[in-house]
């Protein structure tokens, strides 16, 4: 495999509210490399739009803070640098799509200026003109018609599935390297979801940048993404490639999530099977493994699990003492 | 006779007139429903799928009487109760009840989940207090929650707690039919199992009919007996669950079907993809509806609605070119 783009490191996140410090990120580690996809998929809660944040450094001031880990970045730590040096990449070599367009997308700014502020920040080589040629270009890159006619628009004329395109430009304008995409298809139908996933990986296959895809749907990982992190309650519990993800799950939160999925298939309507229980609250989180509480596969031993990954493979990691006793249903 | 429809619903059209820019235009209409027919029998689950701003919601809302049909007629077991007066309707509002998409604005954030759930009993029987209180402490453990958490507010549970509470309220006095807009879709995957099979088990405990809206087509196939496939304010097709997801014949439906992302990342196909958006409501072209999107539009689809013709007495579908769509259609998910 090639050199990774962006290698993540333990890094840990905290926030600090009234009734404590909470322990949001627990050594979460993996990394991107220039043409895949890695999908980071989870339920609400887990931290996967808080690691998103993070490596942006967007984690809001004073309550959320990166308490250890690294983030490198072409040999460049992201924790050390300041926000000057930040501002530099973010947008220009690291891009991120949100998953409501309307609250991303300044609503008394036409779509044309939005897009030119990119230029205007990043790059300021260019003249007045050419910027307006290339946020032009941008909007027809993404599958806007009239794209003339649109940069004068405000966001609130266009529909969601134009506005995700409008951020996808904005986003891809500088041809960043690395593309974070938290749920940017969530908020629409499956139709327009479709289009728009087709289109990000049409331009993930012309300029090779790495791309970071937080969903919490199965089914679109399994369409889009190269190598899947799972996320549970903070840490990363179990790495795979797509294939084996789906195929020979190791990890028990992980086929338990698969198998509650309704499948297409299958006639008629059986129980699904279902995780019992809740993700515990972040104040409240059980020692060792987090997961434990609603493991049926629980033992003694669990009470003292780390972070550490278990290998099964190169490229298959679990987070669990007890994978290799699970049998497969 | 068990073949009796529960609830039957001819010709219902809801059209939302719109603001006219100028006091001489024309009126125009949103047809957000727009001449549909439906049957549902007892204890049956109707599956209702389609794009946000194809109806569903309107239709939902209409049927319970939210909103004010424009034309046409809703029969609940031979009552036609568009007919009837708000006040008329209220001794049949506890036969059909409702589950909203939202748990956490669909309930009182300043009621107790005591007070939330007593409501119904306090309005349509005469329990005393203490009898409130035990149906109260039933209803709780029938949805898999702590009786004792009825003194809670609802801000202190989680949200698929929280639909559970919105389903404890609406089977409260035993309804006949459960209208459900989009119960699942604000809720986690390994949650909303949870509550799919809760309602799968209530539905076969008391024989509740249930009329299921929602966006993700897995959660309809697995809950479904039958599916309605709407298209601006018009079913397009409808089909036994199975046969709908086997033998897709309306081009719309099977767009929808190819698009659903495969949870199977070992299966690499060709995917069809319907282009442009849903058009606007407001007085559409004549004509078949999705003709603005469909690859195989000729002018007589330009011209001439296709009217829902069965084709057997489990699927009916709206094309004029539902002979030749056969052939369009290969399953994703033949293994």
């Amino acid at each position: 495999m090639s050199k990774a783009l962006l290698t993540v490191s333990d890094l840990c996140v905290d926030f600090e509210t009234e009734h404590g410090v909470l322990n949001v990120l627990d050594h979460v580690s993996f990394n991107l490399y220039p043409g895949k996809t890695l999908g980071l998929v989870g339920e609400s809660g887990c931290g996967k739009s808080v690691t998103s944040l993070a490596l942006m450094k967007l984690l809001q001031k004073p309550y959320g803070c990166i308490r250890a880990g690294s983030i490198l970045f072409k040999g460049q730590d992201l924790v050390q640098c300041d926000a000057k040096q930040m501002q530099d990449l973010r947008g220009n070599r690291i891009a991120m799509i949100f998953q409501d367009p309307m609250t991303a997308l300044n609503p008394v700014k036409t779509i044309g200026s939005q897009i030119v502020e990119v230029f205007n920040l990043h790059r300021q080589e260019l003249t007045k003109k050419e910027r307006y040629q290339c946020a032009l270009e941008m909007l027809r890159k993404v599958g806007i018609s009239d794209a003339q006619f649109r940069m004068a628009e405000f966001p609130h004329q266009l529909s969601g599935g134009m506005r995700q395109r409008v951020m996808i430009a904005i986003a891809l304008s500088c041809e960043p390297d690395i593309l974070i995409a938290d749920e940017p298809t969530t908020a629409l139908d499956v139709t327009i979801q479709a289009q728009i996933l087709d289109l990000m990986q049409d331009l993930q296959k012309e300029n090779g940048m790495a791309m970071l895809f937080i969903t919490h749907d199965l089914g679109v990982i399994a369409e889009l993404c190269d190598d899947v992190a799972v996320m549970y309650a903070g840490r990363v519990i179990e790495k795979a490639s797509v294939i084996d993800l789906f195929s020979q799950a190791k990890h028990p939160y992980t086929k338990g999530l698969l198998d509650s999925i309704p499948q297409l298939f299958n006639d008629g309507k059986g129980a699904l099977k279902t995780i019992e229980g809740q993700v515990p609250s972040l104040l409240n989180m059980p020692t060792g493994c987090r997961f434990r509480n609603r493991c049926q596969y629980s033992q003694q031993d669990c009470k003292s699990l780390d972070h550490n990954l278990d290998t099964h493979s190169e490229n298959h990691q679990i987070n669990c003492k007890h994978w290799r006793e699970i049998k497969d249903a | 006779m068990p073949n009796e429809p529960l609830l039957e619903i001819k010709n219902l059209k809801k059209y939302f007139p719109v603001k006219k820019s100028s006091l001489f235009d024309k009126r125009r209409y949103l047809m957000a429903v727009d001449d549909i027919n439906l049957k549902i029998r007892p204890g049956e689950t109707l599956g209702i799928v389609g794009e946000s701003g194809c109806g569903k919601s309107t239709l939902a809302k209409t049927i319970a009487r939210l909103y004010e049909h424009t034309s046409g007629q809703i029969f609940f077991k031979n009552t036609e109760i568009t007919l009837l007066s708000q006040k008329q309707l209220q001794p049949l509002r506890p036969k059909i009840q409702y589950i909203f998409q939202d748990p956490y604005e669909s309930l009182n954030p300043r009621h107790t989940v005591a007070n939330i759930l007593e409501e119904p009993f306090i309005i349509h029987t005469d329990l005393s207090p203490l009898e409130r209180k035990i149906e109260v402490k039933n209803l709780l453990e029938k949805v898999g929650l702590a009786p004792d958490s009825d003194q809670k507010y609802p801000n202190e549970f989680s949200g698929g707690q929280r639909q559970r509470i919105g389903i404890a309220r609406a089977i409260a006095l035993k309804p006949e039919i459960l209208i459900c807009d989009e119960p699942v879709s604000a809720l986690d995957v390994s949650v909303q199992s949870q509550i799919i099979n809760l309602l799968i088990a209530l539905q076969q405990e008391l024989n509740i009919a249930i009329l299921f809206i929602a966006h993700d087509l897995a959660v309809v196939k697995h809950i479904s007996d039958r599916i309605a496939v709407m298209y601006l304010g018009k079913i397009v097709e409808s089909a036994t669950s199975d046969e709908l997801f086997k033998t897709p014949r309306h081009p719309y439906t099977q767009f929808l079907l190819d698009a659903i992302p495969n949870p199977n990342p070992a299966i690499k196909r060709v995917k069809r993809r319907i282009q442009g958006e849903l058009p606007s409501p407001i007085d559409p072209a004549p004509g078949c509806r999705f003709q603005s999107r469909c690859p195989m539009a000729t002018d007589q689809c330009k011209s001439l609605l296709p009217e829902l013709l069965s084709l057997s007495d489990k699927h009916s579908v709206a094309c004029h070119h539902q002979v030749d769509s056969v052939g369009n259609w290969s399953s994703p998910w033949a293994s």
